[in-house]
């Protein structure tokens, strides 16, 4: 798996990271026609993916977040980097936002940190994060929010950061493919303008009945062949 | 591998003490009121 599979599994999962600050808002991703409904390739393309991410010891890749809100007709890009570390039965996972671009004004200097732990100190203030946690810093609002996502576990029942989210949030190549098509209708996606024949697209289109419907309408999801 | 102070992170200066937000107190903002009888 290269960077550019990487670097779109990371803006589903910010938009994971995400959801529950983005009420009332509608998140509209790029859409583009299904061409077959292969189920078997489908399939297939969906417990690779699986299988490549349940390896993954560590990565970073870059990362962008559109947040559109198109009742407002306006558009937040924001873009940063992403680290994922496996320690044993812990993970890590920690998302730095340097750029943020409101719809046709000039790309900005801006910092947002989120950072998933497990089993932590909070600095400074000497209290025990026990279980993991998201810390969410917003150097704009010079705020510091600590949002518990889950108890501690057994040692042999450690949670992964990844695993986490995928709870809350389709992660294509992080969820279980059965779960994902519990939820979506998948299909592959006709290749887009300029993107080349050596990646292949699913179109995941969200079921009327999915806990996602009022979140998302469809995801397009590319990865290399 | 990635060194594992990338994860390290300070609570910046002139910032206000974190909101801890544990599960529990999750829980409770979105019990449902009860039903008058």
């Amino acid at each position: 798996m290269n960077k550019k599979t990487i670097t779109k599994a990371a803006t589903i999962l910010l938009a994971a990271v995400n959801i529950c600050w983005a009420c009332g808002c509608e998140k509209s991703l790029p859409v583009s026609q299904p061409v077959n409904t292969d189920t078997n390739s489908i399939d297939a393309i969906l417990r690779q993916l699986r299988q490549k991410t349940k390896e993954l010891q560590s990565y970073q890749c870059q990362i962008e977040y559109l947040f559109s809100q198109p009742l407002f007709e306006s558009e937040t890009l924001r873009k940063g980097e992403l680290y994922y570390q496996r320690f044993g039965k812990k993970s890590k996972l920690r998302i730095n936002f340097q750029t943020l671009k409101q719809d046709t004004e000039k790309e900005q200097k801006y910092i947002e940190q989120y950072i998933i732990l497990d089993d932590a100190r909070l600095p400074d203030v000497d209290y025990k994060l026990d279980g993991v946690w998201l810390v969410h810093i917003d150097y704009q609002i010079k705020t510091v929010k600590c949002h518990q996502l889950a108890q501690s576990a057994e040692p042999n029942e450690s949670v992964d950061a990844f695993d986490l989210v995928s709870r809350n949030f389709p992660m294509v190549g992080f969820t279980q493919a059965d779960d994902l098509q519990k939820e979506f209708e998948i299909t592959l996606a006709k290749p887009e303008q300029g993107k080349t024949e050596d990646l292949i697209g699913l179109h995941l289109k969200v079921k009327p009945d999915s806990s996602y419907k009022d979140d998302y309408k469809s995801i397009d999801f590319w990865i290399d062949k | 591998m990635l060194s594992e102070k990338i994860f390290d992170f300070q609570i910046p200066k002139g910032f206000d003490r974190p909101e801890i937000i544990p599960l529990e107190k999750k829980a409770q903002a979105v019990q449902p009121t009860k039903a008058a009888p």
